[in-house]
């Protein structure tokens, strides 16, 4: 294509009547209401997205505050640190106290295979030391004629340190326990 | 204007700002009433009507625009082309029903080297582009013109020309159906 063709082709596209001032107006016009009404229908919905938004960034912080701690530290809480008391006392887990209340209350009301398993609960939960005392497996407590034994035997006895006072003093809790 | 102002404008746009697009609308309305004039077979009211609605669509629509896959000018005229084919269709489909007389393709296809200058316009860059309307469209003088672009008329011409055998390459490409 040649230089002249260029120029009547584009002299060309360009020619005839120039819109309307009228028409110009008007088209003006209504896009910028167009322009107005996409405005105003994005600041409608801004509020509600930000409100929906906010609420996902709690829920996601929740959630990944509660995944990130430790599984052990959403368990049971630990056993509480034993200490054998001056005055023939001693100190207990209170998880221990509540399955022995249970255990008393399962026996008073005649349910021996509740009472039990409660008192198999406390077994679990006696002080770890009051166990090495046999220095076998974990010792059975007896409750009225029936024997239940811990088959779990979570601790080793020989790594635990041998105190027969310890044990005597768990014996002697059961045994307030259930008023004996 | 050159490429980057007018991404620039065209983001304000897309923010809301009414001034940008105030100034986009006065930069294109004029070529895309004169390619909705051929569009419409010569027709004023209809030309004026696509243009009107291509300009509201592109207000409704200006956040689709993306700069880096085309002008602003090209997308423009994309919608003023989409709205005629679905005009077209529709009174297509009312002249079979009514029997109103339709333009023949044949007078459609006349007016396609005119579609084809204002489509080849539309890919050329922002500065050739508006150099060649200055010269045609706003029919300025060289003098005029290197006043309003702050440069020599020596400058004027070499620039010209350039634009002008851009434009032939873009439109042979474009009438070769590439």
């Amino acid at each position: 294509m040649n230089n002249e063709d260029t120029d009547s082709l584009l002299a060309r596209g360009f020619a005839g009547t120039p819109p309307r001032a009228a028409f110009r107006a008007a088209a003006l016009q209504a896009s910028q209401a167009a322009l107005a009404r996409v405005r105003s229908r994005r600041t409608r919905w801004r509020i509600p997205a930000l409100s929906a938004a906010a609420v996902l960034i709690a829920a996601a912080s929740f959630l990944c505050g509660r995944y990130s701690m430790p599984r052990s530290s959403a368990g049971p809480a630990p056993l509480e640190p034993r200490a054998v008391a001056d005055a023939g006392t001693v100190a207990v887990p209170n998880d221990l106290v509540v399955w022995l209340d249970a255990a008393r209350l399962f026996r008073q009301l005649g349910m021996e295979e509740r009472m039990a398993r409660a008192v198999d609960r406390a077994g679990r939960l006696l002080p770890v030391d009051a166990v090495a005392a046999f220095g076998g497996p974990a010792p059975a407590f007896t409750a009225d004629s029936e024997v239940v034994r811990d088959e779990t035997n979570r601790v080793s006895p020989r790594s635990m340190p041998i105190q027969h006072q310890s044990f005597e003093n768990v014996n002697r809790i059961l045994a307030q326990s259930f008023g004996d | 204007m050159d490429a980057e102002a007018e991404t620039v404008v065209v983001v304000a746009a897309q923010g809301g700002s009414d001034r940008a697009w105030r100034e986009l609308f006065e930069l294109h309305f004029d070529a895309v009433y004169r390619f909705c004039l051929p569009l419409a077979g010569g027709r004023c009211e209809q030309a004026e009507e696509t243009t009107q609605q291509v300009f509201v669509t592109a207000a409704e629509t200006i956040e689709r625009f993306d700069p880096g896959r085309g002008t602003f000018r090209s997308w423009l005229l994309g919608i003023a082309r989409n709205r005629y084919m679905t005009l077209r269709a529709r009174e297509h489909r009312r002249s079979r029903l009514e029997r109103v007389p339709w333009q023949s393709d044949a007078a459609t296809e006349r007016n396609r080297a005119d579609l084809l200058v204002h489509e080849a316009l539309a890919r050329l860059p922002c500065g050739y582009r508006r150099a060649l309307e200055d010269k045609y469209l706003r029919q300025l003088t060289m003098k005029e013109m290197a006043q309003t672009n702050g440069g020599s008329i020596e400058a004027i011409e070499s620039l010209l020309r350039r634009a002008r055998d851009r434009f032939a390459r873009i439109y042979e490409r474009m009438q070769n159906g590439e």
